[in-house]
């Protein structure tokens, strides 16, 4: 009992040294420059003064935020339909291949990123989809496709395969078995998955970078990024900037954070 | 005519993920790869130079420090993010009403790197960073330094800042393996009188062994992986002290306009990676396929 007690209270204090990077931030961007040319640090602010937020705010970020959800959303609804699609496939039909394709999903999807910049640099070019959201969207949805295939398929395999052969008798279509019944009883990985693309395609950076040149498409990493770039000592402002960028993904984290949790277990994982 | 039904049936589902993966993943792979054989710029037509772009690479020496950066990325990921990430999970797993913790511990995932940067460049600023103001108060100042400008530890800088957002993945990677040991075995161990180091030694470290292998694994790939926060935090400046391979590519490819140089590079990373993703794929696709 006593050795969970000092358990605990290790924990806590580490807790409490793991938050200090966002106290440091949330202080910083609640002050005016000149508290901090004060020697005031490590101190709570004396006001609330928000002057960094709407400075940031009007720096661009409320634009870039709202590029970042133009993103995010089609993306994520894309990646779920071609990956359910292809997961439907891989798990519910005996065939040549499909272990291969299987594979070849996952392969491609934990290779580094780097192997695909410049094709795809010039593909976009090519397709005359450059510097538009298209480019970004139609990369993510392709690329998320491998993983959440993999991690769709396996959750399939675990729905006894009884249901589908008796709908099947029933004479249900080979496509109302994926839309009627396979659909919804993958709802919660769906749900799952949903939450863990959300953040990961909000957080990307480069693709933003690579495919995008046009101040007033970037999505918010890239947007602050620049402004560390432009207002090189406004840290007050670069942070206020920072925890407008993360807000989105912090919340959904904070609410759902079980279900985020649980995606990486069964998915990325195990 | 309901056999032909089913047989066509997979074809029709997987046509458009196919179509996309393809288009968008796997064939730009494969182009990468043709393209580190030529000399591209944009002003004259592609030129196929065969292994030329290779053998100015092994006597490039921004390409070395590069590769030496990464050797140390992946040495101070093994050594830092997994012990802290174990002894997390470990203590997570052993006491109750951890909820808030967790949430407090896994919260920098969601943090997108870009953030981290500017969150830890603030406290690495050398006059009112929160660390150097912190050892001047405690009276260390001999160890305060401009922590992303002195050659010593630049490279550490950027990795630890990096390490806040990665190691919650691990302490994940770790609850995953510990939830999967049966709580008979514990019991068992203690009532046979193990002490709690002597469990850890003997049960939880064994049956973690394929556990270790995902953690060390991810690991790797991620170290290779750097790009975000080096290219914002520093750039991989100053002189390539804090340089990746993956922000020299970046470099070479979107600032030299070397592409056939950048893909070069980029299939060097790549094949640094796929021994590792073949060692992940061994350990956790061979339950994951079986019918």
């Amino acid at each position: 009992m006593i050795k969970k007690q000092l358990w605990f209270i290790i924990l806590c204090l580490i807790a409490v040294i793991w938050l200090v990077p966002l106290y440091s931030s949330v202080t910083v961007s609640l002050k005016p420059l000149a508290e901090i040319m004060e020697g005031s640090v490590l101190e709570l602010p004396k006001t609330l003064f928000l002057g960094n937020f709407t400075k940031a705010w009007n720096a661009g970020v409320k634009r870039y935020l709202l590029n970042s959800f133009i993103i995010v959303f089609p993306s994520v609804i894309g990646i779920m339909l071609l990956s359910s699609l292809a997961a439907h496939a891989l798990a519910q039909y005996k065939f040549k291949g499909n272990e291969l394709i299987l594979m070849g999903f996952l392969v491609f999807n934990l290779l580094p990123q780097q192997i695909l910049i410049i094709p795809l640099y010039r593909l976009s070019h090519f397709l005359k989809i450059y510097d538009t959201y298209s480019a970004v969207i139609l990369y993510h949805i392709s690329f998320q496709t491998g993983f959440c295939t993999f991690f769709l398929r396996n959750f399939m395999r675990t729905i006894p395969s009884a249901i589908m052969d008796s709908a099947r008798m029933d004479g249900v279509s080979e496509f109302g078995l994926y839309w009627r019944i396979n659909l919804p009883l993958i709802i919660p990985a769906l749900a799952a998955l949903g939450i863990l693309e959300f953040t990961w395609i909000w957080n990307d950076f480069l693709w933003g970078s690579v495919l995008l040149t046009s101040d007033s498409l970037k999505p918010v990493t890239v947007g602050i990024q620049n402004l560390q770039g432009v207002y090189t000592t406004a840290w007050g402002m670069q942070n206020a900037g920072a925890l407008m960028a993360v807000l989105p993904t912090v919340l959904v984290f904070l609410f759902l954070q079980r279900y985020f949790v649980k995606g990486l277990f069964l998915g990325a994982i195990k | 005519m309901f056999r032909k039904k089913i047989r066509f049936a997979p074809v029709f589902f997987l046509a458009a993920p196919l179509f996309f993966f393809t288009v968008w993943i796997i064939a730009p792979a494969f182009y990468s790869i043709y393209l580190s054989f030529t000399k591209v710029d944009l002003i004259s037509p592609t030129k196929f130079v065969g292994l030329y772009n290779y053998k100015v690479l092994f006597s490039d020496s921004i390409f070395y420090r590069c590769l030496i950066n990464n050797l140390k990325w992946i040495i101070i990921y093994l050594t830092v993010p997994i012990p802290i990430g174990l002894a997390l999970a470990l203590g997570l797993n052993n006491i109750k009403r951890v909820q808030v913790l967790k949430v407090v511990f896994f919260l920098p995932m969601a943090i997108s790197l870009i953030a981290v940067n500017l969150m830890w460049a603030w406290m690495y600023n050398p006059v009112w960073g929160i660390i150097n103001v912190v050892l001047r108060r405690l009276g260390l100042d001999f160890i305060t330094r401009a922590w992303l400008g002195d050659p010593s530890s630049v490279l550490y800088a950027v990795v630890f800042a990096s390490c806040w957002n990665f190691i919650p993945l691990i302490v994940i990677t770790f609850s995953a393996g510990l939830t999967s040991i049966p709580p008979e075995l514990m019991e068992a161990a203690k009532i046979d009188g193990a002490s709690s180091l002597q469990q850890l030694r003997h049960v939880t470290i064994p049956l973690l062994r394929s556990t270790f292998v995902i953690a060390i694994v991810l690991t790797v790939i991620s170290s290779l992986r750097a790009f975000d926060i080096v290219y914002s935090m520093t750039g991989g400046g100053p002189a390539n002290l804090s340089n990746v391979l993956a922000v020299y590519m970046f470099h070479e490819a979107f600032h030299d306009l070397l592409l056939g140089y950048g893909s070069a590079i980029a299939v060097i990373l790549t094949i640094m990676s796929s021994v590792f993703v073949v060692i992940y794929l061994n350990n956790v696709l061979k339950k994951e396929i079986s019918y």
